[in-house]
């Protein structure tokens, strides 16, 4: 492969890996845990739960405490893409609830940095900030978007390096694997169903790389990975 | 306060935009209010015991609460309410809520104290203009003038919520028991005042359950309540076969009182439907157990609104309300006539409406409405009409103008 094909190929992958992030985590809003909230992923579901005032606990049990960035364009880019309503509908929510007694309204923050902030020293914290916020001492979540019929999403794809003889002899093909995903969404084990086995060994390398969206089981994943010469 | 001073101190507090929370033993105390001035116009019969044909601002209201999450699971809370509109409310101001809220798990919680009662959609929050597009609520399931009746108990409630699962969404339920206390500056004591029966005190048992289902469609919600009631009523009265005798001690009290309603609502982009069916039926022994009173209200409505931009919101509802009235015991031997005919305007009220509203900023809005109604609905009890305030009679079509604004914070 020469140099410019390398350098093709690796664009390639880290644009899709960039892709996958942006369309996890919104290309203007990430949202950020304190350290003590266990899990590294939540679901667009249960995060709507929380900042609808439904749950005030996570499927792995922390307890979270929901807080708001006042309004802006950043909250109403947040409401619109995680809670799926704009930011007028969410206040009229929550006076709803607190003018009938039945809630209390979130903590609102005035920025990024004061939400970075109150959410690095509280425990439970969960909150959002721009995409371009500097999150040290916080934990940055990956959000799973909704899948309609339910199968798990894949949320990192790490794509397979193609083995540099197989590729200059041209040969390809079509690698069939299972993976046990975790409930957390790492995977934990590979099986080669079928497919040339160097090819095979390059694709179980890359998917123990992929996380998928978190679920409350194991799950198993017939996946397919095709190796094939670009012209 | 003169109402004028109550509202500018409050446009004033939502201006600065008002700290809403302070900190009492390291605990944040969170503090909300709000504030609405009504104007109302009418064509014709005087509405909900305002001077309306004249045109009339008896129509404010105010509200504050505190709250505070003391722990994860529990939480405190009480609000006060004050109104007054037309000859209701007279500035008494009343605990609104207070409640001491404890949630176990995501399923289970309990509520202690004084409590908003659910049922329907907007039940517990139809004080609460600056939450709803309308002026008004439909009036035939959310009468104004008989907030009291419903609005709230001192008890408590179980509550919770459960995931179904992806295929088949959300269920929460709300079951309550407790004691409903009804003002003596509510529609029903003030309608009787119109027979020299003056109501001191009123109120009694409540209990009932709220089952609303968040259904795998999108933002489709589905709902049924019921609520039943044990009433009592005591004061004073001039007993009509014995008006001679002047005012004597006068007592009524439930055989029947229940309500069921059912709903639904779906929102989808800038547009929300709402729709409620509420049937509610009183059997009261009245006159010291000497007659008696079987009360079948029906009421529905459908309802639209949809977003046209940030500050404005149009919306249109139908509200369709029957009822029927009849006599028993010593007051039918009298001839007391009994009113079953629903398609009679003292029996119905039918009421077209439009309305705007618009958000001059976060804290204040602005609402214009048109009523366009057929009937009075004049009965033994109140729904919106009342002889008081229309000694001349009722002409049968009323066209209302609904002006109303609110604060918040």
């Amino acid at each position: 492969m020469t140099k410019s094909m390398k350098a093709f190929q690796v664009l390639i992958i880290a644009g899709l890996q960039i892709v996958s992030l942006a369309r996890v985590a919104g290309s203007e809003v990430k949202v950020i845990a304190n350290s003590s909230v266990t899990t590294d992923f939540i679901s667009m579901a249960e995060l709507r739960r929380i900042y609808l005032l439904q749950t005030r606990k996570l499927k792995d049990g922390s307890v979270v405490e929901p807080v708001l960035q006042k309004r802006g364009s950043l909250h109403d880019a947040f409401s619109r893409q995680f809670l799926d309503r704009d930011s007028e509908e969410i206040r009229t929510y929550y006076h709803g609830v607190v003018f009938t007694g039945k809630g209390s309204m979130p903590r609102e923050v005035n920025s990024d940095e004061e939400m970075v902030s109150y959410v690095a020293h509280t425990r439970g914290a969960i909150g959002y900030v721009s995409g371009s916020a500097n999150t040290d001492g916080v934990k940055v979540l990956a959000v799973a978007p909704e899948s309609s019929r339910g199968e798990r999403i894949l949320l990192k794809r790490v794509e397979p390096e193609y083995p540099k003889e197989l590729q200059h002899r041209g040969i390809e093909g079509t690698v069939r694997l299972s993976l046990t995903v975790s409930a957390k969404g790492s995977v934990q084990s590979v099986q080669v169903i079928g497919g040339n086995p160097i090819l095979a060994e390059a694709a179980e390398k890359a998917v123990r790389e992929w996380i998928y969206s978190p679920s409350a089981t194991t799950s198993t994943i017939e996946v397919s990975i095709q190796f094939a010469v670009r012209p | 306060m003169p109402r004028w001073i109550l509202a500018v101190l409050w446009l004033c507090l939502a201006q600065v935009g008002i700290a809403q929370d302070f900190k009492v033993a390291n605990r944040t105390v969170q503090v909300h209010g709000f504030f609405s001035q009504g104007f109302v116009y009418t064509d014709r019969n005087n509405w909900l015991t305002m001077n309306t044909s004249q045109g009339s601002g008896a129509m404010t209201d105010t509200g504050l609460n505190m709250s505070s999450q003391l722990t994860d699971k529990f939480r405190v809370g009480a609000q006060v309410y004050d109104r007054n509109l037309g000859q209701l409310g007279q500035w008494h101001p009343s605990l609104d809520w207070a409640v001491a809220d404890y949630r176990l798990a995501d399923w289970i919680g309990i509520r202690a104290g004084k409590v908003k009662t659910t049922l329907g959609l907007y039940n517990d929050s139809q004080d609460l203009e600056f939450l709803h597009v309308f002026a008004l609520l439909p009036q035939g399931v959310y009468p104004a003038d008989l907030r009291d009746a419903t609005i709230a108990h001192a008890g408590g409630d179980v509550y919770g919520s459960v995931t179904l699962g992806r295929r088949w969404g959300d269920l929460a339920y709300t079951a309550y028991v407790g004691h409903r206390s009804d003002s003596i500056y509510s529609g029903y004591p003030y309608l009787l005042r119109q027979w020299s029966a003056y109501l001191t005190d009123m109120g009694g048992l409540q209990y009932g359950g709220d089952l609303r289902w968040n259904t795998p469609l999108r933002r489709f919600l589905v709902g049924v309540s019921r609520m039943n009631q044990d009433i009592s009523a005591q004061g004073t009265s001039v007993i009509p076969w014995d008006a001679s005798r002047g005012l004597q001690p006068y007592f009524e009290s439930s055989r029947q009182d229940w309500t069921h309603q059912f709903y639904a609502q779906y929102e989808i982009s800038r547009f929300s439907f709402d729709a409620e069916y509420r049937r509610y039926l009183r059997d009261q022994l009245i006159l010291n157990a000497s007659s008696a009173n079987i009360t079948d209200m029906r009421a529905w409505y459908v309802s639209g609104t949809c977003r046209i931009s940030k500050k404005l919101k149009l919306g249109s509802y139908y509200s369709h309300y029957t009822i029927t009235d009849v006599y028993g015991g010593k007051l039918s031997q009298l001839g007391e006539p009994n009113l079953t005919d629903t398609s009679q305007p003292r029996n119905h009220i039918y009421d077209k409406v439009i309305s705007a509203r618009l958000d001059l900023n976060r804290y204040w809005d602005l609402k214009i409405e048109g009523h366009f109604m057929d009937g009075y609905a004049k009965t033994g009890y109140p729904a919106g009409f009342y002889p008081q305030e229309n000694p001349t009679g009722f002409n049968r079509n009323t066209h209302a103008l609904v002006l109303r604004t609110g604060f918040h914070f």
